[in-house]
This record gives C-alpha cells, sequence and structure tokens, in this order.
C-alpha cells in the first residue's frame, strides 16, 4: 500500500500560496527527504500531510484513506509527528514523556515498558530515564522527543503501514547521536515504516532517503532518488550556491561537498 | 521534587491524603465557639441521622457545623481540581480557574443582585438570589471570554487568556461603578461577600454543592489522559489521537459550572485554584492521572482547615475565609517562587 499519494496539491491557509502543485508518491518501508532553503516550505508539507493545515485543490490520501476521512485517534496510532520545537515547560521525567508516546495505544503497561526500553535504547536515552525533562540540554531534549514519536508507531499493529514525519530530527544532536538516529530510521523503514523528513544536512538525507523533493518559494524544483536530486543545477537554482557532489567512498551515495 | 537532577515521585500522596481528610473534617467538626470531644461529635452525627438530634452537640454538629465542614471540602476539592485542569489546558502552572473571567464575571452578578435586590429582600431569600445572580453572571463571562477566542480555527487559549482579562477588567470596573453608587450597607454586604465566606452553608446548598461538585469532579479526572498529553502543545496532542477542540470545549464548561458554582455559593476563595495544583504537582509531579484526584483531596483538606481558623481565631467573630487562604497561600507562593528551580519549572 502507498504511504503518500499527493496529486497538484496546493495549500495557502492564511491566503497567498505556501505550496502549489506539489506531487508525490511514497511507498510503505521508504523514506522520503524534503530539502530547501529556510520558507521554502518544508514544514508547511508536513502540516499539511498531518492536516494541521488544509490542501485545498488536488487528491491528497494518506496511509491509504483520504486525509479528513481519518479519525483523530485512529490517524495517531499509525502516524507519529516530531515537531520543530518543543514547548512542553512541566516537570515531566523523561520516562513519562516518552511514555505519552503510548496515548494513542491500549496495549496495556507491560508491552509499553518493553517498548520503552527498545526507544531509550534506541535513543541512547537510557541514562536519562529519571531525569526532569525540562533540565535536559537541547540535543539531549530532542533525542527524547524523538523516542517519544518512536514509541508511537515502534510496533506494526496488524500489518497497516506506519508513517513517520520528522521535522529537523537530528539539528541538535552531536555526530554519534546523529549516526544512532539515522540507523534506527533505516531499520524502521526495512520494517515497512514510512519516513518523510525535512533536514538541513544533505548527507544525513541522502544517507537516508529513497526519495528527495526540493522546495523552492512553495513549488516542487526536483523529485526523484537522490541521484537525480542532489546535483549542481538543483543546488544552483534552489539554494544559489555552488556545490561538488561525489560519490561516497563506502555507500555511494551522492555526497555533497560546499565550498 | 529534585534530588541531583533525579525525579522523585510520591505514589502515596492519595492514601495519605484520603486518610488526612477524615482528620481534618473532625478537627472542623470539634471546633468552633463551642469545643466538641469525638464522642460528642459521634453521638451528635447519629443523632442527626436518626433525626432526634435535641442535645446540643446533636444541635451544633448536625444542623450548623457538618453541613458547613462538607461545602468547605467540596468547593475546596472543586476549586483545586479545576485550578489543575485550567494550569494544564494553558500549559502555564501559573494559571487559576478564574483566568476565564468566571470569578469576576460571577462577582459582579453577585453585585448587581445585592444592589437590585438591596434592603427589599433580606436574608434567606437574599442570600439565594444573590447566588444565583453569581452564577449567571459567571457563566455569562465564560461563555463571552469563550466566544472571543473561538474563530473558524479553533479556540485559542493565548487569546483566551487575553480575553480573560478584558472580561475580568471589565467586570470589575463595572463593580467598582456599581459599589461607587451604592449606600454605605450595601458597600459592606458587597465587600464581604467578595472576601467569601461558608456562613450559609445549610442542607439545600450542601445539596446543589454535591450534585454540581460531584459531578465536576468525576469529569474532570476523565481528562486526564488528553491533558497529559496537551502539555506537549496542542498539535502534539493532536498527533497523539487527542481531540483538542472537543477536550478544551469540555474542560470550560466543567470549570465553569464547577467555579461558578463555588463562587456562588462562598464567595470569591483565592488562591486554592492556585497553590494546590503546585503543592500537589511538586510532589506527585505532572501527570494528571494523580494530579487531579489529589488536588482535589488537598483542596478539600485546606479549605476545611482554613474556614475552621477563620471560625476560630477571631472567634465569637468570624474571619472571611477568603482572607485566610490568602493569608496561609501568598507566603507560601512565594517560597514556591523562590525554590521554582528546584522542581524544574525555568
Amino acid at each position: 500500500m502507498k504511504a503518500i499519494q499527493m496529486n497538484n496539491v496546493n495549500a495557502a491557509p492564511w491566503g497567498p500560496a505556501l505550496l502549489e502543485n506539489i506531487s508525490l508518491e511514497l511507498d510503505a518501508g521508504e523514506a522520503l527527504g524534503i530539502i530547501g532553503p529556510n520558507g521554502a516550505g518544508k514544514t508547511s508539507l508536513l502540516q499539511l500531510l498531518t492536516g494541521d493545515i488544509a490542501a485545498c485543490g488536488g487528491e491528497l490520501i494518506v496511509l491509504g484513506r483520504e486525509l479528513a476521512e481519518w479519525k483523530t485517534h485512529e490517524r495517531a496510532q499509525t502516524m507519529a509527528v516530531l515537531p520543530q520545537l518543543s514547548l512542553l515547560n512541566f516537570p515531566y521525567s523523561v520516562e513519562e514523556v516518552i511514555l505519552l508516546g503510548r496515548t494513542p495505544h491500549s496495549s496495556g503497561r507491560k508491552e509499553d515498558q518493553a517498548i520503552l526500553q527498545e526507544v531509550m535504547q534506541a535513543t541512547d536515552t537510557h541514562r536519562l530515564a529519571d531525569r526532569i525533562y525540562t533540565q535536559l540540554s537541547g540535543g539531549e531534549k530532542q533525542r527524547v522527543q524523538l523516542a517519544r514519536v518512536f514509541a508511537q508507531i515502534w510496533r506494526s499493529a496488524d500489518d497497516s503501514p506506519r508513517l513517520l514525519l520528522l521535522d529537523e530530527p537530528t539539528a541538535a544532536l552531536d555526530l554519534a547521536h546523529q549516526q544512532l538516529v539515522m540507523e534506527t530510521l533505516r531499520a524502521l523503514a526495512a520494517s515497512g515504516c514510512a519516513i518523510v523528513m525535512v533536514a538541513h544536512d544533505f548527507n544525513l538525507i541522502a544517507a537516508v532517503s529513497d526519495q528527495i523533493t526540493a522546495l523552492s518559494a512553495g513549488r516542487q524544483i526536483a523529485q526523484g532518488p537522490p541521484e537525480t536530486v542532489l546535483t549542481p543545477e538543483v543546488f544552483r537554482e534552489v539554494f544559489s550556491i555552488d556545490v561538488t557532489i561525489m560519490a561516497h567512498p563506502k555507500t555511494h551515495r551522492p555526497l555533497v561537498i560546499s565550498l | 521534587m529534585r534530588h541531583g537532577g533525579q525525579t522523585v515521585r510520591s505514589q502515596k500522596l492519595i492514601p495519605v491524603l484520603l486518610c488526612l481528610l477524615p482528620i481534618v473534617i473532625m478537627v472542623g467538626l470539634s471546633s468552633g465557639a463551642v469545643s466538641l470531644s469525638v464522642t460528642e461529635i459521634l453521638q451528635g452525627l447519629l443523632q442527626t441521622l436518626q433525626d432526634s438530634g435535641s442535645s446540643q452537640a446533636a444541635v451544633i454538629v448536625g444542623q450548623i457545623r457538618l453541613p458547613r465542614v462538607l461545602l468547605a471540602a467540596l468547593i475546596g476539592a472543586v476549586l483545586a481540581c479545576s485550578g489543575a485542569a485550567m494550569q494544564g489546558l494553558f500549559r502555564n502552572p501559573l494559571a487559576d480557574p478564574s483566568l476565564i473571567g468566571v470569578t469576576a464575571g460571577a462577582s459582579l452578578g453577585a453585585s448587581i443582585m445585592i444592589v437590585a435586590s438591596g434592603s427589599l429582600i433580606t436574608g434567606y431569600t437574599g442570600l439565594t438570589l444573590v447566588s444565583t445572580g453569581a452564577f449567571i453572571g459567571g457563566l455569562l463571562s465564560v461563555l463571552l471570554v469563550y466566544r472571543l477566542a473561538t474563530s473558524p480555527n479553533g479556540t485559542s487559549v493565548a487569546t483566551m487568556l487575553l480575553a480573560g482579562i478584558a472580561i475580568t477588567a471589565l467586570a470589575g470596573s463595572l463593580g467598582n461603578l456599581l459599589e461607587f453608587y451604592a449606600s454605605n450597607d450595601l458597600l459592606r454586604r458587597i465587600s464581604l461577600w467578595r472576601m467569601g465566606g461558608l456562613d450559609g452553608a445549610d442542607y439545600p446548598r450542601l445539596l446543589i454543592a454535591s450534585i454540581v461538585g460531584g459531578a465536576v469532579l468525576v469529569l474532570l479526572p476523565r481528562y486526564a489522559t488528553a491533558l497529559n498529553a496537551l502539555l506537549l502543545g496542542e498539535s502534539e496532542a493532536r498527533h497523539l489521537g487527542i481531540d483538542v477542540a472537543r477536550v478544551k470545549l469540555g474542560l470550560i464548561i466543567c470549570v465553569a459550572i464547577g467555579v461558578g458554582t463555588a463562587v456562588a455559593l462562598a464567595g470569591t476563595i483565592a488562591f486554592v485554584g492556585l497553590i494546590v495544583p503546585h503543592m500537589v504537582r511538586m510532589l506527585t509531579g505532572p501527570d494528571h492521572r494523580t494530579l487531579l484526584p489529589a488536588s482535589a483531596l488537598a483542596g478539600a483538606c485546606l479549605l476545611v482547615l482554613a474556614d475552621t481558623a477563620a471560625r476560630i481565631v477571631l472567634s465569637p467573630t468570624e474571619l472571611p475565609v477568603g482572607v485566610v487562604t490568602a493569608l496561609i497561600g501568598v507566603p507560601f507562593f512565594i517560597s514556591l517562587l523562590r525554590k521554582r528551580h528546584h522542581y524544574g519549572m525555568q
């Protein structure tokens, strides 16, 4: 089943168009990277998929259903969203924050605890389990929020497709934790979860994504596998910069070198 | 609570409070102008139940103190539980049930009734009229605040906060205008009502408080999971499967009716809705599944104690209970503000 089918979708929630004629398809188990300069509409595209802003015109099918047909509660069981910013300012413990990810499921305490242990392993948040969230560093908070959204879609229930939307998941992470998160994302994709990720680190995007969409001023400039999107021409058009693209010596994926 | 960055959650708070509440109620029943022993209280209660209350203890316990102490417990519980829910909804630990305009609207409603009924109606009928006015005033202002904050895009809690402040200011100035034209006698009645008091407690009022308070105290904890998710933010809660618009509306209705009734029956009682959830959160953490019931129990204990103090400090004269809660509340609150880093607040 397709995780996302989007045909010529526009979005203009506050008057001026934020996104125009966006089309993309994503299979279960595939990862899509979204790149583009500040204000290009990357977060708006994620919000379109979550229903936070409404699509006007075109067709938008998420996880096999028109977006409006999803009940909030049912959708939360198969789709998790990591926002760019977290505003949580109540003194939850790290463990409590991660377990909030299990809110849409009634899987029972035992299952939730097992998932808690696994996602803490996957984000290296074990040592933080009893700490107070508000007293963590930015990178630690981001790992905890990642663990929370992982917990929400960690197990596939009755073969239903899952979708994970991430807005700059690695922005505050050090290299080791970036790699840890990338490995987890690959493993999730391998287990059938579709992933849509916004990021500014092209090499991380290239390492994980099966497809990349390049946005500029709300329009889709390029769309396709990393090799066809990560090219000097696209970078000149989208970011107005000159880059050199090489093949990664080990993975042979595109490697973007800026001057 | 924090020890070296680790959380320590008290699991025992609810059982402790469950044991404490009957003790506090017994203290409330025994204290007053006439002190009663535990045996006298129990005999008095028994006689009241059998409807053969003729002894002095039976009259004091059954007719005066029991309805008052139980009313205090119910109102304290409703105010504290509503405060905890509002702090969760507004994602602000300094929110208070009065933020949505209910208290100011109720005050204005009561003032209008006091001035309008004036010297014509006094005593029991007057008291009932004033309570009705307060209840209607409270609900009307919440309705106004809610309408102001609701647009086709949903209800904005930030706008609601500002609208609440605006309506509170408006109701306050209208109230002042009334006071400006009120006679000295009416002025005193208005200001006494504002300070809050449980001296009007009787069984009909207790019955109303039990029905409304009981409903609110049963309904609010059902929103615990939704409130937990809401602390992350509204979109985040929606992504966790919470129907945010319905939860908001449900919480506002519960709190408006609960606090509206509390203010109508006992005037404005300061700080219970603000400090009790705070104290409880320090001990149990922000999980609303514990926070809401524990706040209700702690609020009940605090208001029974404050009302008992209000009755005995200047006995036989009574202090308004709102004065006592603020006197206990403010120093405690200031000490909380000074120690906020110790429990994870910025």
